[in-house]
């Protein structure tokens, strides 16, 4: 039956239902997996296999047409990447993060380099063996922003390896980049190109992407004089998606590195401050959604399964172990030569591991330069590494946020209401008033005491009424002071009271729909003895000043390098 | 240098997806600009975007073959669809329970009224011409019955455009969403009468 659906699609050419088809299962899929925690790409991958490979909806002809729209995303991608390079988080960090990057970055794609190479050339060609050790190497530096700062908001982490991890996952695309357009340049010049001087190798290199640099970065400079005099956010939409293309177009035409000049796009605009920058990159964000769900299920339909064999099952060992071993120690290195934290040097390795969109888009354009056969086996290894660095990679994260003593320190305001009960934060200690109490001892117990509103109890220290600042100014305005006045006189009706073991959301609830910024806490439902009061400012006080505490226990760690997981703990 | 170069590469064998990128990234910066020529004229963008088009299309710099504009049906299909579902979107059930009988009256009179004007003047100006009645006849009548149609794309642009809202704007585009079904209808009419007269018996098209 998917085989005469296959065809139609096929025949007719009708590429608009593919699409169609392809995006709206990938959706799909991405909810199922997110139910499981995994980040979307994998749902989107997922789908694409499903589709492509095993019920042959999306033919691969179709896929291999499509090249142009990968160069498109690869642009894109790129073209958002650059945006997050922004001069702040270089000067908030100063030298570390650079330092670190580098480290975790490079040595990871050493190692998994090597190993990729090794095992290759067990199994292959020298040459073969080369071209997939640089590929491999270069995109695993490039760490899935998205999954490991979903788990860091997750678990409210906060603190200087929060901070860390937070740059260089922004950062580390980037490198990846850049890695990708070195390592393939001297692989190119070490294999291809022998009919080429060794001298003209290299200078092509220099001028792809120095010339993609250039041309980015003049693109930038035009780009936003023009974004200045625009004021609609569609246009806006249609002037950044358009200077893409011009630039995509033309590095592909000067055969220029696209996802290079397209970052340097991203990165002067991004750096020259400007009223419309953001609005430019948010409708670009915006607009490519779809297009985002496309390309991954596109990546899945391209893979062909049936290559798998024990070569793809060891290449995979390697890449994998690779990536987390590199990425652990050089991390501990990249700190250790930072003089970073002493928990940013121990457990930032065990957070970098999830590897995702990146990655398998460089993937894909490293494809243009090899054989199909070699292609599909790099497809097949890195796919099925991500997979795997998908799922292990929360977990690290977790992990490492966990011993560094970082977890919980984000909390807001919202948070602590949430998991607190009302009789964590009542004051227990407000003094309830008996309504015999005459008004002269009243005042005394009002000028002696800090409070707003006092319970009004009787004999049996039950909750009668109560006294409120309104109503003590009320008194004194319309009456005149006697002697003889108590308490009981002047007291008000109660018309909200709450138990101490109600959840502090619900009874702030009830409070705010009164319009009231005190109430009563009674023992329990039944019985109705004064327990003490609670009071709306003060509860709000009290969080705010615990919201700041365990900030201010996460910046501290910033002051203290050296600081090691026990000191760092919070109580 | 940059037009040379493009010239160069649309001449060369360039394959041809590498530079479809640079192409729709000309069309739409191009067509931006032109669009704000245009506004600046007081003239609707939409012009701007066809004249662009022209510039850039077979007529002057050829930088857009009409293969490539054949292998561009998928867009223009899907683009249309997007404004037909907008459209659709803006045609409430309320607006044709109150002004349905009004929207039905001046889609047959104005889409009549086009048929049979256009119709009768093409017939004349054939004849004119050509001295054959029947032939003229039968270009007059599917003429008409095209022209009867109107355009949602450019029509909804320039709405959009000028942010306009209210009865005139609601029957625009009802009236835009449904005299495609008239002219449809009207050509199927005039077709098989028009293949009658020059003789064709074969159906439809």
């Amino acid at each position: 039956m998917f085989d005469i659906l296959s065809n139609i699609l096929t025949n007719n050419m009708n590429l608009i239902l593919l699409m169609g088809i392809a995006i709206f299962a990938g959706t799909i899929g991405a909810k199922i997996i997110q139910k499981l925690h995994i980040p979307q790409v994998v749902g989107y991958v997922a789908i694409g296999l499903i589709l492509g490979p095993v019920l042959k909806i999306i033919p691969s002809q179709t896929v291999q047409n499509l090249e142009m729209f990968n160069l498109f995303a690869l642009g894109i991608i790129g073209f958002l990447v650059g945006g997050e390079l922004k001069r702040e988080i270089f000067a908030k960090f100063g030298k570390q993060v650079p330092i670190v990057l580098l480290f975790e970055g490079v040595t990871a794609a050493l190692l998994v380099g090597v190993l990729s190479f090794l095992v290759m050339w067990h199994f292959s060609s020298w040459d073969t063996a080369l071209a997939v050790g640089v590929v491999f190497g270069a995109i695993c530096s490039a760490t899935d922003p998205a999954s490991t700062i979903s788990v860091l908001w997750e678990y409210k982490a906060r603190g200087p390896l929060t901070s860390m991890i937070t740059a260089i996952v922004t950062l580390d695309d980037a490198l990846a980049l850049m890695l990708y357009a070195i390592s393939v340049s001297i692989a190119g010049i070490v294999t291809g190109h022998q009919e080429t001087s060794l001298l003209t190798s290299l200078l092509e290199a220099l001028y792809e992407m120095v010339g993609a640099a250039a041309l980015g970065l003049m693109a930038g400079i035009g780009l936003s004089s023009i974004l200045k005099r625009i004021e609609d956010t569609e246009k806006i939409l249609v002037v950044t998606l358009s200077s893409a293309m011009l630039i995509i177009g033309t590095a592909i035409l000067l055969h220029m590195d696209v996802i290079l000049a397209c970052m340097a796009l991203g990165v002067t605009l991004i750096n020259i401050k400007s009223k419309r920058i953001e609005s430019s990159f948010n409708s670009l964000r915006r607009f490519f959604a779809p297009m985002y769900v496309l390309f991954f299920v596109l990546v899945g339909a391209r893979v062909n399964v049936s290559y798998f064999n024990k070569m793809i099952g060891v290449l995979v060992v390697a890449y994998v172990g690779g990536s987390i071993t590199g990425k652990t120690l050089g991390s501990y290195l990249g700190g250790y030569f930072s003089g970073a934290a002493q928990t940013v040097k121990n457990y930032l390795g065990f957070c970098l591991y999830p590897q995702g969109g990146i990655a398998v888009g460089l993937l894909i354009v490293a494809s243009h330069r090899f054989e199909s056969e070699v292609s599909s086996i790099m497809l097949l290894v890195v796919i099925i590494g991500a997979f795997i660095l998908q799922i292990i990679g929360p977990i690290g994260v977790k992990v490492g946020a966990t011993k560094a003593g970082e977890m919980g320190l984000n909390v807001t305001e919202e948070d602590l209401i949430k998991n607190y009960k009302v009789g964590d934060v009542m004051n227990k200690d407000a003094p309830a008033i008996s309504a015999g109490t005459p008004l002269s001892d009243v005042l005394k117990t009002v000028s002696s005491t800090e409070y707003f509103y006092y319970s009004v109890v009787d004999d049996q220290k039950k909750i009668i009424g109560a006294l409120t600042m309104d109503g003590i100014r009320n008194t004194f305005a319309t009456m005149e002071l006697n002697d003889w006045l108590v308490a009981l006189d002047i007291v008000e009706p109660v018309t909200v009271k709450v138990t101490p073991d109600i959840p502090l959301s619900r009874a702030l609830e009830q409070m705010q729909e009164q319009h009231i910024e005190h109430v009563p806490v009674v023992v329990s439902s039944q019985n109705n003895e004064s327990a003490g009061i609670l009071d709306a400012r003060a509860v709000h006080r009290k969080l705010s000043a615990e919201v700041l505490e365990k900030q201010q226990e996460a910046d501290r760690m910033f002051l203290r390098p050296g600081s090691g997981r026990d000191a760092a703990r919070p109580k | 240098m940059i037009i040379q170069s493009l010239l160069l590469a649309s001449n060369s064998n360039f394959s041809q997806h590498l530079d479809l990128l640079l192409i729709i990234g000309i069309a739409i910066f191009g067509g931006t600009i032109g669009a704000r020529i245009f506004q600046k004229l007081r003239i609707p963008q939409v012009v701007g975007y066809i004249v662009i088009g022209i510039l850039i299309g077979g007529s002057f710099f050829n930088l857009i073959d009409q293969q490539l504009v054949r292998s561009f049906l998928p867009f223009n299909l899907f683009a249309l669809g997007i404004i037909g579902f907008i459209i659709g979107g803006e045609l409430k059930y309320e607006l044709f329970r109150k002004h349905g009988k009004q929207f039905i009256i001046i889609l047959l009179t104005e889409g009549l009224f086009a048929f049979l004007i256009v119709a009768v003047l093409t017939t004349l100006v054939g004849a004119l011409f050509t001295g054959n009645w029947q032939s003229s006849l039968a270009l007059g009548l599917v003429l008409g019955a095209i022209s009867s149609a109107t355009a949602p794309a450019a029509t909804v642009d320039v709405l959009w455009e000028y942010k306009t809202r209210g009865i005139l704007t609601r029957t625009i585009l009802a009236i835009v969403a449904l005299d495609d079904g008239l002219a449809l209808f009207l050509y199927g009419f005039a077709s098989s009468i028009s293949a009658g007269l020059v003789g064709i018996r074969e159906s439809g098209f």
